[in-house]
């Protein structure tokens, strides 16, 4: 039973508001007027049905005219209160809630759309604080916007300007029009260039350009002795950074295939075997079978592979991403892919089925595994982990659901958010 | 002998579009359009006024800014710094450089001639 002195009042106000006689909301719940008086005068406590018929008839939520202080919307407006820093004592919250619950509601529901708000515009934020080439075209489009509104401001404001400088100001704004039609174009592209497709800008997005425009494949590597910095110099990379991650790649690859030639795996593709047999039959070490299973045209090896690789930081050092398994381009992934806690088991191949949340996700078999590389005597070891992954078209008895980043994942319930995403009001 | 305005700048309509009203409301307008020698020209010039870009080719606009505050000949020198990138990290930096006024693109001409009046004592 709830009890508390401020139930009656909250009716007896609620009451008034509504211009209802205490005789009337009386008969209405099946209780004497007298009693009703008492109750408004904090003198009975109630509860119960008679507590919720009240509030039927007040058309106000019966958790609103309780004194439980966890009452949902009381502790809304709180919360609100405190999130916006507003100076509010906890009675005020709870008058509202009772004498204004539209309001009330209003409020709330703002608040969730504020919120929702700054998320978007902190994704949006951190995406231009990442992305160099983002930036930079904004810049010029508002640059050339500046110019724009200073050279008509002056047309329009100048009665008696020089005919001379009226056509030099004319010719200005016909220029940057034209160039600000140009800047907001790129920028459109730009932004609607497919997810899968790297772009030029950070030395990490030139080589992934540079690996999907040869599909992960080195047909130069397999087939011959090739200096890798033949291929680099015929490559669309340009910066110095990205050249160097580049040919750290491509020696690996070549590493690889030598260890590994396509001769030698042919008798095994399509992939029938699994990953450990695999490495097993042909005496290498789990990650170099994994980068050549990723790196094989999907034609020969009979799966689309993808992969990713990264140091004990998290930081992605590789990524090769296919078509439903959606992976982080900034930030930090889902915390749940198994490739985590591969990491946290080192020298063990860890196989899972996953459920990819994402847009056009899908269901996945992956492996996973974390290598200790002693780089030098004296220094403990560094671990590099890696997970491999396929399209799995049957269900699995036990999956695991998980997300490319926690900003775009829309698993609203799970316990290892790290923060708000864009996706899903409830958040 | 109106005073002097330095416009450091490299977007060309926007020089133009700036040097034209400003001299226009009196003052003796110059421009420069790279940041590398921005620090020599004023010393060179020493304007009453200097209205600095902050992406400009060769330094930046906050280099430029914290050079001449390090210098004894330029500490008090009036400097309205413009710029596209409106975040309060920039507006804060500016300020612990000690930019006189910060203001950010696009700006109106009336916002500009009002603070380069205000700068010049106009």
């Amino acid at each position: 039973m709830s009890g508390g002195d401020q139930i009656g009042a909250r009716i007896r106000e609620k009451r008034i508001q509504l211009s209802i006689r205490q005789s009337q909301l009386a008969k209405i719940v099946g209780v004497s007027p007298s009693y009703l008086n008492l109750i408004e005068h904090n003198r009975r406590r109630i509860g119960g049905k008679l507590l919720t018929d009240l509030a039927e008839a007040l058309s106000i939520d019966a958790d609103l005219l309780s004194e439980d202080r966890k009452s949902s919307k009381v502790a809304r407006l709180e919360e609100v209160a405190h999130y916006h820093k507003v100076d509010m004592q906890g009675e005020s919250a709870r008058e509202l809630a009772t004498r204004f619950p539209g309001w009330s509601s209003f409020i709330i529901d703002l608040d969730r759309n504020v919120r929702s708000l700054e998320a978007i515009i902190d994704a949006l934020s951190d995406r231009l604080s990442h992305d160099p080439q983002l930036a930079t075209s904004l810049h010029e489009v508002i640059t050339t916007v500046t110019a724009i509104r200073a050279t008509s401001s002056i047309l329009s404001d100048s009665k008696d300007i020089d005919p001379m400088w009226q056509m030099r100001f004319q010719r200005n704004i016909s220029e940057d029009s034209l160039r600000l039609a140009e800047e907001a174009q790129a920028l459109v592209d730009y932004l609607d260039t497919d997810e899968t497709e790297a772009r030029t800008g950070t030395p990490y997005e030139e080589v992934e350009t540079f690996l999907q425009e040869n599909e992960f494949y080195f047909e130069m590597i397999e087939t011959e002795t090739t200096d890798v910095e033949e291929i680099l110099n015929i490559s669309s990379i340009r910066s110095t950074a990205a050249r160097v991650l580049a040919r750290n790649i491509l020696e690996t690859y070549q590493m690889d295939a030598t260890a590994l030639p396509l001769s030698s795996l042919i008798d095994d593709l399509p992939i029938q075997a699994s990953l450990s047999q695999l490495a097993q039959k042909h005496n290498c070490k789990i990650p170099q079978m994994m980068r050549r299973l990723a790196c094989l045209p999907t034609d020969i090896v009979g799966r689309d592979f993808g992969m990713v690789s990264m140091d004990v930081t998290g930081s992605i050092l590789f990524r090769k991403q296919i078509d439903g398994f959606h992976m982080p381009r900034f930030g930090s992934a889902c915390a749940y892919w198994p490739i985590f806690q591969a990491l946290q088991m080192p020298m063990r191949l860890l196989e899972d089925v996953v459920i990819h949340t994402g847009r056009e996700g899908g269901i996945f078999h992956t492996y996973s595994y974390c290598e200790a590389i002693q780089d030098s005597i004296g220094r403990p070891p560094r671990l590099a982990a890696h997970m491999l992954f396929y399209p799995q078209v049957q269900e699995a008895a036990q999956v695991t659901r998980v997300g490319a980043t926690c900003r775009v994942c829309a698993i609203a319930t799970c316990p290892s958010r790290r923060e708000p995403s864009i996706l899903g009001e409830d958040l | 002998m109106a005073k002097t305005v330095l416009l450091i700048e490299d977007e060309v309509n926007i020089i133009e579009a700036l040097s034209f009203i400003l001299s226009r409301d009196g003052w003796d307008v110059v421009t420069h359009s790279n940041g590398h020698d921005a620090n020599e020209v004023i010393t060179r010039r020493e304007p009453d006024l200097v209205v600095l870009d902050v992406m400009l080719p060769g330094k930046s606009g906050f280099d430029i800014l914290r050079d001449l505050r390090g210098d004894p000949r330029h500490q008090n020198r009036p400097v309205l710094m413009l710029t596209a990138r409106g975040q309060s990290k920039d507006r804060d930096m500016a300020e612990q450089l000690g930019v006189s006024k910060f203001m950010t693109k696009p700006f109106s001409n009336a916002e500009v001639r009002d603070a380069v009046n205000e700068l010049l004592g106009g």
